[in-house]
């Protein structure tokens, strides 16, 4: 190894690791309202085929895509703490993961 | 043997791409988790990082094939074509509908997003992540998440159609 080569800052790569935590929290945020509120499951019906799920991945891959250019802009010169990267994606995987588990959105009272 | 329209496109859904994904897996997971800088060679570091850049590249190619075909060909013809209305139609099988498919079309769309980060940190770090355990380990946990969002749905979706195909 060279031993005067310097890392590249890992500020870029966690941005993608974040932005994909982002966009699951984002599907089940979208998930558990759409259920909740018909008037946001109707708007998010952005083809009438597919319905309300259309609306909802493609929010959720603009997050993903717009947030990871925003954080890799942000950090493109950083090494954010690996530690709090790890607790936020966690967090965020966990509430996405929570949000598109029907049994959780049933709670609010959905009706089928 | 003859498959109509829909299966065809059934099979490059849940075969190609998605079966696709699913199989490639154990492979890259070899490749990612032997990728130590101690037990390898200057040359089996490079050979291992080369494999691991395209196989998590061709397993994100094979994740977004899979939930693009999935949403936007095969749940349209689900939801209208008799599919959803034939498991609703009974209350020992609406489940597969209201719990199976509910949660298998959201939780899907998970892998793409992390196979995709999984592919740009194997392409970013490159032969750093032979010699730096946690960043291996962090890209590892990712992608086992997304084989297990993957698994899950592909599950479900062996499962509903065989109860319930789409034709």
């Amino acid at each position: 190894m060279d031993e005067n080569k310097i890392d590249k800052p890992t500020g870029p790569a966690f941005a993608s690791i974040v932005a994909a935590a982002l966009a699951a929290a984002t599907l089940g945020l979208l998930a558990t309202l759409a259920e909740v509120f018909d008037g946001l499951g109707d708007w998010l019906a952005f083809s009438g085929r597919v319905g309300m799920l259309s609306g909802e991945t493609i929010i959720a891959i603009a997050v993903y895509f717009v947030s990871w250019a925003g954080l890799a802009i942000l950090w493109r010169r950083s090494n954010p703490p690996l530690r709090l990267i790890v607790a936020i994606t966690a967090a965020l995987i966990a509430a996405g993961l929570l949000g598109t588990f029907p049994l959780f959105f049933r709670m609010f009272g959905v009706e089928e | 043997m003859h498959l109509t329209y829909r299966e065809w496109w059934s099979l490059a859904h849940g075969f190609v791409f998605g079966g696709g994904f699913l199989l490639s897996f154990a492979g890259v997971m070899i490749v990612m988790y032997g990728l130590r800088r101690e037990d390898l060679t200057e040359r089996g570091v490079a050979q291992h990082v080369l494999w691991l850049k395209l196989g998590t590249a061709a397993m994100a190619v094979a994740a977004w094939g899979t939930v693009i075909l999935g949403t936007w060909v095969m749940y349209p013809w689900y939801r209208s074509g008799g599919a959803k209305a034939a498991l609703l139609s009974s209350s020992q099988t609406s489940n597969w509908d209201k719990f199976g498919m509910e949660w298998k079309q959201h939780i899907a769309w998970m892998a793409p997003f992390l196979a995709t980060t999984v592919a740009f940190l194997a392409v970013y770090f490159g032969e750093r992540l032979a010699n730096d355990r946690r960043l291996r380990l962090l890209t590892l946990v990712l992608f086992m998440g997304a084989f297990g969002a993957a698994a899950i749905a592909g599950l479900f979706g062996a499962l509903i159609t065989k109860i319930s195909p789409v034709v």
